[in-house]
């Protein structure tokens, strides 16, 4: 590259006002179609040839970053308690390693902005940093020059966002965007994959025209799966069950029998039970989000839903985790 | 003459599992044991509902429907209303937004009795359209 392009990312738990539908309360660590929106987003940015990727997750969230499912190299994980001051100290170290361009990116949001676009856009108006934004608004998605943006942070004692307006620019993505604030989103953002309307698309084998199935997946007799379906890695489709209208069921969950699912997300690990009709909702372990009602429900008899066996799965991302950081 | 019996709202306990429900179904029995039983169910007051909760509604059911009553539900929380979805019972009660809806269409038609003399209505045996005379 002619550039030094490098990255760096937060996560803050707070950030992300889910409640406890998701694992942990983290969007951006929820997987779609086998992969965490994270690792589509760290994705979004090795496509665009970036040098390094740092990702800067608050503290209390590391333990639950997923499994990265793809090598990405020169990616480090730093954890911090404040996650503006780590981008700060890092953009310090960008710019004194004589990298002079960074891109910072929340993953509270899926985008396909162009990001080599953004860059040119920052340079050909010779700002401190450009924002991008979006017909609904800003993005959580900057360019900043690191040895310029490192100071003018340090010295607003905040974050990349206290810096002064004069010495941004707004850049107008024109790509596929989707905000997650709420699982809704995260159901839109399925639809949306299924219809080829973004760049996400569904892990494994097309085992029928849109229908997807990852390693390991059992379908017993007579269930019936309608396209456009997604089937994680490892998940058992029971007897005469029915997943249809845009569903996607997420690794090592199990669909009982005779279930319905229809627009529904099964996230990983999820045990569905025997005869039952999910529908227009996301669902984790024992939690049931109503995308129609929006209403969110823990259900403590374990014969509808529960949380299916998550250890076998969690220790393996963990250790993996590690050998990242 | 078909008398009709006075229509009873129960509220509903705050839980209806599986501790709760054998109870809750003991207290509604005796209201269920008459003949015609009319009953109303407020579920405004249910913060937690189970497999259990929605068989002893169901059961519920059954035996107003066998002594040719019947059982209503009203304002049933939304965590309710999935919960019943869920286990495809919710197309099985009457759902109502209020008691007093509730109460109301069981006057709208009597809960048994002839038809009215000039009603039209379908002979099973015949299969066709007859006035009844």
């Amino acid at each position: 590259m002619e550039n030094n392009h490098d990255v760096s990312e937060d996560t803050r738990p707070s950030s992300f006002p889910l409640g406890s539908a998701t694992a942990g309360g983290l969007l951006p660590f929820v997987e779609i179609f086998g992969t965490s929106l994270l690792e589509h987003t760290i994705a979004q940015l090795a496509n665009a040839d970036v040098e390094i990727i740092t990702l800067l997750v608050h503290t209390d969230a590391f333990p639950q970053i997923p499994t990265l499912r793809t090598s990405f190299p020169n990616i480090s994980i730093q954890t911090a308690n404040e996650v503006w001051a780590a981008v700060a100290m890092t953009l310090k170290e960008y710019a004194e390693n004589g990298i002079q361009y960074a891109f910072i990116a929340r993953p509270n949001a899926y985008t396909e902005a162009d990001l080599m676009d953004l860059l040119d856009f920052n340079r050909q108006r010779h700002r401190v940093m450009s924002r991008a934004s979006d017909h609904e608004g800003p993005l959580d998605v900057w360019v900043v020059s690191c040895g310029a943006a490192w100071q003018a942070s340090v010295a607003a004692l905040g974050g990349v966002g206290d810096i002064a307006p004069a010495n941004t620019a707004e850049y107008f993505a024109k790509e596929y965007t989707r905000r997650l604030n709420h699982l809704g989103d995260l159901r839109q953002l399925v639809t949306d994959a299924f219809l080829a309307r973004c760049r996400i698309r569904p892990a494994g084998q097309q085992i029928r025209p849109g229908v997807w199935a990852e390693e390991g997946v059992g379908i017993g007799r007579g269930a019936r799966i309608v396209a456009p379906a997604y089937l994680g890695r490892g998940c058992e489709i029971r007897e005469n069950t029915l997943v249809t209208r845009f569903s996607n069921i997420e690794s090592f969950s199990y669909i009982d029998y005779g279930t319905a699912i229809e627009d529904t997300t099964i996230l990983p690990n999820t045990y569905v039970g025997i005869w039952l009709d999910v529908r227009h909702a996301v669902v984790n372990g024992n939690k049931l989000m109503s995308v129609k009602r929006n209403v969110m429900i823990e259900i403590s008899d374990p014969s509808l839903i529960r949380s299916n066996v998550p250890h076998r799965h969690d220790m393996r991302g963990r250790s993996s985790v590690m050998s990242l950081a | 003459m078909y008398p009709s019996r006075p229509v009873i709202v129960m509220q509903a306990p705050a839980s209806l599992n599986q501790s709760e429900a054998e109870k809750f179904f003991l207290e509604m029995k005796p209201l269920l044991e008459v003949e015609r039983p009319r009953l109303v169910l407020d579920c405004s007051e249910i913060q937690e509902m189970d497999s259990a909760g929605v068989e002893t509604l169901l059961r519920c059911m059954e035996e107003a429907m066998k002594r040719d009553g019947d059982l209503k539900l009203a304002a049933v929380a939304p965590a309710s209303a999935i919960v019943l979805e869920m286990m495809r019972a919710d197309r099985l009660f009457e759902v109502f937004n209020s008691s007093e809806e509730a109460v109301r269409s069981f006057h709208a038609l009597p809960a048994y009795g002839p038809p009215p003399q000039d009603q039209i209505w379908i002979d099973p045996a015949a299969g066709e359209f007859e006035a009844a005379s």
